[in-house]
């Protein structure tokens, strides 16, 4: 797949600063050009990326109902505009902006922000946390002691282990496989303890600073926690894939196969990119790992890729701790009167993430964020047009979507 | 089949003793921080007012871990208001108002083994015409708030309104709390809360346990 496209022109996010619009393209490196409407317009994502999904859809027989804000299979509030004319589904148009908050950033000076960002979608605080810290961190011209970024990289895969294990458990609860799906959570609920017990707090608040940590952190022993973690997870996935009825209700699910998709989900459709091996912001180098992919593009594809990157990110951990133990706090306070612009890239659990910041004075004044669930929510959408209802969860799912980070950021 | 029945055997009982047993494994900057030393406090929501923390505003950033230590007591949330007649079976809707995602997650942890909220007759339903209680998550969003109130009317009468997290409690760095849209009948601080502190306050509400 992967040798017939040219991924430098992949428009992965689009930005606008009065009148003028700037186009992100490139999935290896990134271009900022400034661009027009009828230039995006040929990019097949350009409207998904404004969250615009097209138009109600007419026909014989055809009509909408709508599922959501609330509703009990839903983790988070979102609406969906369904089309149908009986049990296929022809169109879905969702409506994410329910539980936007509008979160206001520009005028924060770093640290007020970072508690913002923390807190735009928490099951990837450490992810937003450190691309922002990145972005600060690069304008100011601040070398990172290696511990704390070995650290930093902990923290990630922690948070990678824990979001795949709670898609898996999802994607599991949904084809009614109980046993499965209560140890695929309790062994979430560990991994969350362990985090707990290492960091303080379950989902990383209050660690990350700029160049820094701000409390003591000993890893000492998550090694060795981890992989027998990981042990008893590949004993799990074993046995799960063997379930007919899990996979049966995966395999061909929502195939979607665009490049313009992000993480697992672009894995899944064999292509063979990962933010951890293109972007330098953090010294993967100094690890070994293997980029994760499958072929299908389908919601078991997305399963499986997810499940090999979580052994991956176990083995990741174990390299670091095998060398690394207790990290000291420091802080580092930002000096007021520092200006520029920079952006960072980072491989969060659903895929690469997108933040663009301009300082002035020591303050925001301009912010650019692109989610990964913003770049992969046309996946969904064109997929799982021609699937049937009872798809629906594991389409949803299978991409690791979260609501809180489509909302606006301002 | 057989598989899953040797790993069950194998792994033995997860489940926490709580209430009856002490809370495990609680992540610390999740609790109550109490003074341990003098010294100024920049706290972001104000939760510090002299010597105290209101953990209803307190964010859990640590901000304060120079002058202040958690206390590591997970029985944190205010009832207000309980209702025995929910001690044997007690049904929760839950509503993310406008959620970072923690507090979803966290209410959510509580359905795993290690928790298991059933065995307490605890239940979580798909809709709010089955509930007895709304679990409110997050800040209020513009577009939640109709949705809110349409959700807490659709639940029948006799009911309980709980407001989880700082943000459903106080509206903290995010905008408008439950409490301003809702008589709140029981709060539960935290950001996010643990999942123990959850716990008890889904117990004290039903008035303990059956």
């Amino acid at each position: 797949v992967s040798r017939n496209l040219n991924y430098s022109d992949i428009l992965t996010g689009v930005f606008q600063e009065g009148d003028k619009y700037y186009a992100v393209k490139g999935l290896d490196k990134t271009i900022i050009e400034e661009t027009g409407v009828t230039q995006l317009e040929k990019y097949e994502n350009f409207h998904a990326l404004k969250l615009e999904f097209g138009s109600e859809l007419k026909g014989t027989e055809v009509f909408c109902f709508t599922y959501g804000p609330t509703a009990g299979g839903l983790t988070e509030s979102i609406g969906f505009d369904v089309y149908t004319y009986g049990e296929r589904i022809l169109r879905v148009i969702p409506k994410p902006l329910y539980k936007n908050r509008n979160i206001k950033i520009s005028g924060l000076n770093v640290s007020d922000a970072l508690l913002r960002f923390e807190r735009y979608n928490a099951v990837f605080s450490s992810s937003y946390s450190i691309a922002f810290l990145r972005c600060a961190e690069r304008i100011v011209g601040l070398d990172v002691e290696q511990d704390v970024q070995l650290l930093r990289i902990v923290m990630l895969e922690l948070e990678r282990i824990s979001h795949h294990l709670y898609v898996l458990g999802r994607l599991s609860e949904a084809a009614s496989q109980n046993v499965a799906t209560a140890n695929l959570f309790a062994l979430r609920e560990t991994v969350l303890r362990l985090i707990s017990k290492h960091f303080g707090h379950r989902y990383f608040f209050g660690i990350n600073g700029l160049a820094a940590i701000s409390r003591d952190v000993d890893v000492g022993g998550l090694g060795n926690e981890i992989k027998s973690l990981s042990r008893e997870f590949m004993v799990l996935w074993d046995m799960l894939s063997e379930s007919r009825i899990f996979v049966d209700r995966l395999q061909t699910t929502c195939i979607a196969k665009q490049p313009w998709m992000v993480g697992p989900a672009l894995r899944a459709a064999g292509h063979n990119h990962d933010t951890r091996e293109s972007d330098h912001s953090l010294p993967y180098k100094d690890v070994y790992f293997e980029v994760q992919t499958h072929g299908d593009g389908d919601s078991l594809g997305r399963a499986i890729v997810r499940a090999n990157e979580l052994l991956e990110s176990a083995q990741i951990i174990q390299q670091i701790t095998d060398k690394l133990k207790l990290v000291k706090k420091r802080r580092i306070i930002l000096d007021a009167s520092c200006d520029g612009g920079a952006i960072c890239r980072l491989e969060s659990p659903s895929g690469d993430l997108l933040i663009l910041i301009k300082l002035s004075g020591g303050k925001l004044s301009n912010i650019y964020l692109r989610s990964p669930s913003k770049a992969n929510l046309l996946g969904f959408v064109n997929g799982i047009s021609s699937n049937v209802f009872t798809d629906f969860h594991f389409a949803w799912e299978s991409f690791g979507f979260w609501v809180s980070e489509l909302g606006d950021i301002l | 089949l057989k598989n899953w029945f040797v790993y069950g055997i194998k792994k033995g009982v997860v489940t926490t003793k709580y209430p009856s047993g002490k809370a495990e494994d609680v992540a610390a900057w999740s609790t109550k921080p109490v003074r341990v030393s003098g010294g100024q406090v920049d706290c972001p929501t104000s939760a510090i007012c002299g010597g105290d923390v209101n953990m209803a505003k307190c964010i859990c950033c640590g901000r304060c871990s120079d002058s202040f230590a958690p206390n590591d007591v997970v029985e944190l949330a205010e009832v207000r208001m309980n209702n025995s007649s929910f001690k044997r079976s007690f049904h929760i809707y839950i509503l993310d108002a406008g959620s970072c995602g923690a507090c979803n997650l966290e209410v959510q942890a509580l359905g795993n083994p290690l928790y298991d909220l059933n065995r307490l007759g605890i239940f979580f339903t798909n809709t709010p015409r089955h509930a007895d209680a709304l679990l409110v998550v997050g800040v209020v969003a513009d577009a939640m708030r109709d949705v809110l109130v349409e959700t807490y009317e659709a639940i029948p009468e006799p009911k309980l309104v709980f407001a989880v997290g700082s943000c459903a409690s106080s509206g903290t760095l995010f905008g408008l709390s439950v409490t301003k849209v809702l008589k709140t009948d029981i709060i539960v601080p935290g950001c996010p809360p643990n999942p123990y502190t959850i716990l008890d306050a889904l117990i004290r509400a039903k008035g303990g346990v059956k």
